[in-house]
């Protein structure tokens, strides 16, 4: 078993670190010929500052997303609600189809201007990824597993705590991730509404048609995005327990 | 002991009324293994959940040690009762020592307790604790995870045990051993067990007692002899086939038929012996096989006992039908 699964997943991790090597070796190559390096050098405190607020809106809008999309998970993957739940993920997903710019659009209408309307814009666009990994995760945990709960006499907290979701916590993580890797990816946008941000650089770089201004706010955006995914499936890997991950 | 009274399920569905389990009454004394038998929705699973209601029963009671199971709750009532399914349902985010230990630790059993049950159990049902405590489910055989499964079902010391087609998944030559150190467990620990099978020939293996289903209503409820010699309707005697007399065989041991009297046969022409402990089919087998109709039994210093001869296996297996005379006549008859 393991002997097919580590090369498999060496082999994949070392093609995506040879990516990210030729990436960065290209971009070092292109920042080296357009001499960007002092350009950026010159927005070093902007961006420190904004990766900061950045950051801020990813962890609140990210947090306040796992805290609600878990129990809503949950809540929808209980058998006394699961006549319902196929409705209301069909509603959710509806939900995900507006444009997070229209969001963070209708967002300003009822709360203004500046960080409100961006965190609650970010956590629409991430809640779905999680409540649906989390209920689609919980639903497909074998039914003879619950049955063997039952039938040893577990209550169903007990089952939801010590079967469900430790066997649902692989595909709950991927939701997690997803959801995490695009809200960093969507913060950008929150500068529109003043929500801060690398959006900010970026935006204003565009606006001025100031490309080292506009790549002071891309280029920690798409690192910070890698951070994200590498720190997450970090996570995975080491709180996942060993009989249900498959990375281990 | 277990006692079924009246124990009666009708499921509502769109259809209309389906009654699953009719009026089932029986009682299992306590340390017999009784084998719920039938063809796929005959009841006997229904039945079978009922006792640790998994599926609640519509009307009827379950007597366990002689208490009334609706004298307690649900939760207690299961933990109290062993359950080994078909699909073995280890929990795969569990080691094997935390899968056996999940009773245990809900009955609020201190630390060092557990790990010893765990111990104790592993040993029991022949795996290494040393090198099996810290497995994970999926690091196992299915033959080795059904035997967690087992232990797990033993953990907290429960009277009883259910058991619904536990060995079904397992392939036959595991199957055959798994069973066969079941049995020498069983004879260690006398649980009161319930055991669901569809197959005729592990009931006659496993069961003191096999109760025979049908459409929901229990056919017949005897020991695997009476059950093979005479069966109690057209049903059971197409259930357990028209070689049935043929598996009455492995119920009886050679030393039981064995004749003392008869000098031993020539050792250069009979080169094949039992031992008192092989069972008929054992030595009818090797009848054929040499064309032999008597066999010499040896103990284990290869002292001769006596004979073992076809004409004293048929005169055994006939004792029933002649003793029977006053039923309704020899079932191992012509029908079927």
């Amino acid at each position: 078993m393991a002997s097919t699964v580590i090369p498999h997943r060496s082999w994949r991790a070392s093609s995506g670190w040879l990516l990210l090597v030729a990436v960065v070796a290209l971009l070092g190559w292109w920042i080296h010929h357009a001499d960007l390096i002092g350009t950026l050098l010159g927005y070093q405190d902007q961006i420190v500052y904004l990766t900061g607020q950045h950051i801020e809106l990813v962890v609140i809008s990210g947090s306040l997303a796992i805290v609600t999309g878990i129990p809503l998970g949950i809540f929808l993957s209980r058998p006394f609600f699961r006549r319902y739940s196929e409705s209301c993920m069909q509603l959710l997903n509806v939900g995900t189809t507006i444009p997070t710019l229209a969001v963070l659009a209708l967002s300003m209408t009822f709360l203004g201007i500046g960080t409100k309307p961006a965190i609650f814009a970010l956590w629409v666009a991430s809640l779905l990824y999680i409540v649906r990994n989390t209920y689609s995760g919980l639903v497909s945990v074998p039914s003879h597993l619950i049955e063997a709960a039952v039938g040893i006499g577990m209550t169903p907290r007990q089952i939801l705590w010590h079967v469900e979701l430790p066997n649902a916590l692989y595909v709950i993580f991927a939701g997690v991730r997803t959801a995490l890797t695009i809200n960093v990816g969507t913060v950008p946008l929150a500068f529109l509404i003043g929500g801060g941000g690398l959006g900010q650089l970026i935006f204003t770089g565009i606006d001025l048609d100031e490309t080292g201004m506009m790549l002071a706010g891309a280029i920690p955006t798409a690192l910070l995005a890698v951070v994200v995914d590498a720190l997450m499936s970090g996570a995975a890997y080491l709180l996942i327990p060993r009989g249900v991950n498959p990375l281990r | 002991m277990i006692r079924l009274e009246e124990l009666t399920k009708i499921f509502e569905t769109r259809d209309g009324r389906a009654v699953a389990a009719d009026h089932v009454s029986m009682e299992v004394r306590e340390g017999e293994i009784c084998i719920l038998l039938g063809p796929s929705g005959c009841g006997k699973t229904t039945t079978l959940k009922m006792i640790n209601r998994l599926i609640p029963p519509t009307s009827g009671k379950v007597f366990i040690n002689g208490q009334d199971t609706t004298d307690y709750d649900t939760i207690t009532l299961r933990r109290g009762v062993g359950y080994v399914i078909q699909q073995i349902g280890l929990f795969p985010n569990m080691t094997v020592a935390e899968n056996i230990g999940v009773v245990p630790r809900m009955l609020g059993w201190d630390k060092r307790r557990i790990d010893r049950r765990i111990a104790e159990l592993l040993e029991m049902v022949s795996l290494d604790p040393a090198v099996f405590m810290k497995r994970f489910p999926k690091e196992l055989s299915g033959g080795q995870q059904q035997r967690v499964g087992v232990a797990r079902a033993l953990a907290a010391d429960p009277p009883v045990l259910l058991m619904d087609e536990p060995f079904g998944a397992i392939d036959p030559i595991n199957r055959g051993l798994i069973q066969d150190e079941f049995l020498k467990m069983q004879q260690k620990l006398g649980k009161t067990i319930l055991f669901v099978s569809h197959d005729i020939d592990e009931a006659v293996k496993m069961g003191d007692k096999i109760a025979l289903f049908s459409e929901g209503k229990l056919q017949q409820f005897d020991s695997p002899d009476n059950v093979l010699a005479h069966p109690a309707n057209d049903f059971v005697a197409d259930f357990v086939g028209r070689d049935r007399t043929l598996k009455r065989l492995p119920l009886t041991c050679v030393a039981d038929v064995l004749e003392t009297g008869m000098p031993q046969p020539d050792a250069g022409t009979v080169r094949v012996h039992v031992t008192g402990s092989d069972d008929l089919r054992t030595a009818v087998s090797l009848m054929f096989a040499h064309e032999l109709d008597q066999l010499p039994c040896m103990d284990g210093q290869g002292r001769y006992l006596g004979c073992v001869t076809l004409a004293g296996i048929t005169r055994h297996l006939g004792q029933t039908y002649r003793n029977a005379d006053d039923r309704s006549g020899p079932a191992g008859g012509t029908e079927g």
